[in-house]
């Protein structure tokens, strides 16, 4: 075992949570849809879908920029970064957190990404190939690449802290959170972190079909985590941009809400091939078994796991496989959930949608559930949370988030006291 | 070709339309500077660009700065236009 961690670092907690998904636009509305089972799942309404092997997506219906950005930035910008900037402004929102109040070198921006500006490279390629290179926009430059909005919000909020973007896929809303925790362990006080994916057009499919893991099937159910059925994925877009800051910082300002902690992290990767599975689900379990490691804790102490969830026999039963031998017995006492049933895979956007569920299923004791998973895998040896939300006292949160190509990566949550004042744990752990 | 001059008219279009200033935004006085304007280098590009996709004017690299103003774009324009020759 591989130690490199100090004795005594500080801690990352989460505090406010900023949400632009299919089934609801901000935290609250997005929560009581989820935990409803109200899915955000439709026939693509955005462009004609028809010609396209997969008609049924994840869209953000009414999402409007303008009620978050300025005109001049929405020309410079795709929908991918206006719903990461309305995200984030959610986000600080939800945490009392104003960036003109604290030193700029404090504060960090680190996003996930998958695809970068799909739409708006989209528009600009086509003006290329039917005009040419004159008529490529100036905006193209900065609006496309994988960084644009973890550079847009770090402009916006004058955040000028150490700054990135991670490309991982469906790891990436995970391994961003992780980093996040790394800068605050470096000294930073706040990361504005998680990740938004806008994914639903033209060219941004046919990319995705390429694959051949999308559901084709034309039906608000097509995607059926662990379910008999399964038929491959339902694309999506949006996301969860989170607030992650110092214990200490979020103390000392007094930050309404301390959601959690970010307990423990682990990635691998499959190294096996770039887009078959792997043979066995020995990479996912030491995720998931470095993330427990890291966290301190033993897998009894796991109150509900999210799954990564993907949709397709093959992925899902090395899932189970994984989750079985990374928790042992346990892999059938907890509950699990693949919420994302409602939203469709978001990419990047996923796993930190996945993480803002986990903070409130702590928070309101109630894990959301999977939708049409109306026939679980029989052998998959997994307590799925089906079709209803679960009452649980949930105190800690095991995020199961994977990305094309073989990413693994597994995040524990821990729950914080909501009387922080009289904790002695929260200073001596 | 017959054309008409290029006008203010046609440079709020721009501003509008590329830039993303509201009509209220771009102003009747010539000499505001885009920069005043709060355009920074690159929208400066992006308006350049439109010039010479739109307008069919060229703006070799040695005359990017030769339009600071609302009425040096204009002039610039409706000269290239009328004797592109001379650049």
């Amino acid at each position: 075992m591989i130690t490199t961690l100090p004795e005594r670092r500080r801690r990352a907690v989460i505090t406010g949570i900023g949400v632009v998904a299919p089934n609801g636009i901000g935290a609250d509305a997005w929560w009581s849809a989820t935990t409803a089972g109200m899915s955000g799942i439709r026939r693509i309404s955005r462009f004609d879908p028809s010609r396209y092997a997969t008609r049924f997506a994840g869209e953000v219906e009414g999402f409007e920029a303008r009620d978050y950005i300025d005109r001049r930035l929405m020309m410079q910008t795709d929908r991918w970064t206006w719903m990461g900037l309305a995200a984030a402004s959610m986000a600080l929102d939800d945490a009392g957190f104003r960036p003109a109040d604290h030193d700029p070198y404090s504060m960090s921006v680190i996003t996930a990404s998958s695809s970068g500006g799909n739409e708006f490279g989209q528009v600009e390629i086509q003006k290329l190939w039917s005009k040419g290179a004159n008529h490529v926009g100036a905006y193209q430059s900065i609006a496309w690449f994988y960084a644009a909005t973890t550079g847009q919000i770090s402009i916006r909020h004058g955040m000028k802290g150490a700054s990135g973007v991670v490309v991982t896929e469906g790891a990436g809303g995970l391994d961003a959170l992780a980093q996040g925790r790394r800068a605050v362990f470096r000294g930073v006080d706040t990361v504005v972190s998680g990740g938004v994916e806008a994914p639903i057009g033209p060219y941004a499919l046919t990319c995705q079909m390429a694959t051949g893991r999308l559901s084709s099937v034309d039906d608000e159910t097509a995607y059926r985590p662990f379910d008999e059925r399964a038929s491959g994925y339902v694309p999506g877009e949006g996301g969860a941009i989170l607030l992650v800051e110092s214990l200490d910082s979020a103390r000392r300002r007094g930050a309404p809400t301390i959601y959690g902690e970010i307990l423990g992290y682990g990635a691998t990767h499959d190294g096996h091939h770039p887009w078959a599975p792997p043979p066995n689900a020995s990479q996912l379990a030491r995720a998931i078994t470095l993330a427990l490691r890291d966290a301190q804790i033993d897998p009894e102490e796991l109150d509900v796991v999210f799954a990564d969830g993907a949709g397709c026999r093959d992925w899902d039963d090395l899932e189970a496989q994984a989750l079985r031998a990374a928790l042992g017995d346990n892999a059938a006492a907890v509950p699990v959930s693949v919420p994302k049933s409602m939203t469709g895979r978001l990419y990047a956007g996923g796993a930190s949608l996945d993480v803002a569920s986990a903070l409130l299923a702590m928070r309101r004791g109630l894990i959301p559930p999977t939708i049409h998973a109306d026939r679980p895998v029989a052998n998959s040896g997994l307590d799925i949370v089906r079709d209803e939300s679960r009452t649980a006292d949930v105190r800690t949160a095991l995020v199961i988030a994977r990305g094309y190509g073989g990413f693994n990566s597994a995040l524990v949550l821990r729950r914080m006291p909501t009387d922080n004042t009289n904790d002695a744990d929260l200073e001596s752990r | 070709m017959t054309e008409a001059p290029f006008t203010h008219d046609h440079l709020k279009h721009i501003l509008v339309e590329r830039i993303g200033l509201s009509e209220a935004e771009v102003p009747d006085e010539l000499n505001t500077t885009f920069t005043e304007l709060g355009l920074d280098s690159l929208a400066i590009v992006e308006l350049q660009l439109s010039l010479q996709q739109d307008y069919g004017v060229s703006i070799p690299d040695e005359n990017a700065h030769a339009m600071g103003t609302l009425r040096e774009a204009i002039d610039y324009v409706n000269y290239q236009r009328f004797s592109p020759e001379v650049v």
